[in-house]
């Protein structure tokens, strides 16, 4: 599990990098460390424990990435392709998700939460025991998805697809639902109340 | 250290596995089932299961210790003084051990059991039946429901919410999140539940 050490600059709460004292943002050449972050992460090898919080990201390729038990709290990812990975026990919370793609990717046990996702596919993906609690979900398509024992309760979903997917012990309570599809899906064994 | 997060069928309930990053002498908290895959897990790992906790007593979270005790004849820590007959060292609040080497907090919180413990580790914590991803612990009646909220408010809810929830059930999640996102918890903190602390029976 990624160590959650305080960054070494007084006042900051965010968590320092692995074997580094301070946060990315206070990391000296913040921006060459970010781009060998991605450069070690993208190089398809099994990494764990990253810490990669408040960051800015875009037209990244993460397909094919193998990333556990690491933290991404509150980025911004703009066209990030995460299709094939697998990001377990990752946490993604409090993230900005627009048009990114985690198609045919494994993301058990992560935690979405609190994120907002705007055009965001999810098809074919194992989302077992994940975290999208308090998420935002606009235009988002989770067909095909294995969502057993998910939570989306306290999230506000609208223009969102979950067609033929396995929907047990997965919780949409206290959802709030606009045009929201389980077509071909067992909902019935999912908690709506 | 590494955290292993193992989800048994039975009953759906969590164990997890927690150990040093070379392998050695490890922990494994509530071992509702064994089977090869943990078991591989924990060989695969170099890891000895030389401390068992139990969040509480319940089947689901307890029912493998006959299987771990023949195998790694762990020591077992408890709020109960017994778990199916076996020998355990019985928990206390807010006794912190070390446990060759890693350093847990314990944190009674009544009221889905009289036993249930929250273990505090690093910056995880392993809330067992006490609070869900999005719920908290099912308890008997209202004054049980009142004790347990009276825990979450005061022993969970005050500390950093980065702090990350393993619970026994479910996903895992942040305190953060449930403090923002949990309805459950939100309606329960807001309504009469908490009042009925002053009942004589709660105090005594």
């Amino acid at each position: 599990m990624f160590k959650c050490v305080p960054c070494a600059v007084e006042g900051c709460r965010r968590y320092a990098l692995e074997d580094m004292y301070t946060c990315l943002h206070h990391a000296q050449n913040s921006e060459e460390v970010l781009r060998s972050l991605i450069a070690s992460i993208t190089d398809k090898h099994r990494h764990r424990d990253i810490v990669m919080t408040d960051v800015r990201l875009k037209d990244v390729d993460f397909s094919k990435v193998y990333l556990t038990t690491s933290d991404f709290a509150r980025c911004v990812f703009e066209h990030v392709d995460f299709s094939n990975s697998k990001v377990q026990a990752c946490f993604f919370d409090f993230c900005l998700f627009e048009n990114c793609t985690f198609d045919g990717s494994d993301a058990r046990h992560s935690v979405v939460a609190g994120s907002k996702l705007i055009g965001c596919s999810f098809k074919d993906t194992l989302l077992i025991h994940t975290n999208f609690m308090g998420v935002d979900a606009i235009d988002c398509d989770f067909s095909s998805s294995d969502l057993y024992y998910s939570n989306f309760s306290s999230s506000h979903l609208v223009n969102t697809k979950y067609i033929d997917c396995n929907l047990k012990n997965a919780d949409f309570r206290f959802t709030d639902r606009d045009n929201v599809s389980f077509k071909y899906s067992n909902y019935e064994e999912a908690s709506f109340s | 250290m590494k955290v292993f997060f193992h989800f048994s069928l039975n009953e759906y309930s969590n164990t997890y596995l927690i150990g040093p990053e070379d392998g050695g002498d490890a922990i494994l908290i509530d071992p509702g089932h064994i089977d090869i895959e943990l078991i591989e897990r924990i060989e695969g790992n170099r890891f000895n299961i030389a401390h068992v906790l139990i969040t509480h007593r319940h089947e689901a979270h307890t029912k493998g210790l006959g299987t771990l005790v023949k195998i790694y004849n762990p020591k077992i820590y408890a709020g109960s003084p017994k778990v199916f007959d076996m020998p355990v060292i019985k928990v206390k609040d807010c006794s912190i051990m070390d446990l060759s080497g890693i350093t847990v907090e314990a944190i009674q919180i009544p009221g889905h059991t009289i036993d249930s413990f929250v273990y505090k580790i690093g910056n995880a914590l392993f809330t067992g039946d006490v609070l869900y991803a999005g719920r908290i612990g099912k308890t008997a009646g209202v004054l049980e429901k009142a004790l347990l909220l009276k825990g979450i408010k005061k022993r969970l809810l005050t500390l950093d919410e980065r702090f990350l929830i393993f619970p026994g059930h479910g996903t895992i999640s942040a305190l953060k999140i449930e403090k923002l996102f949990n309805q459950e918890l939100i309606d329960a903190m807001s309504s009469d539940d908490l009042a009925q602390l002053s009942h004589p029976s709660v105090l005594t």
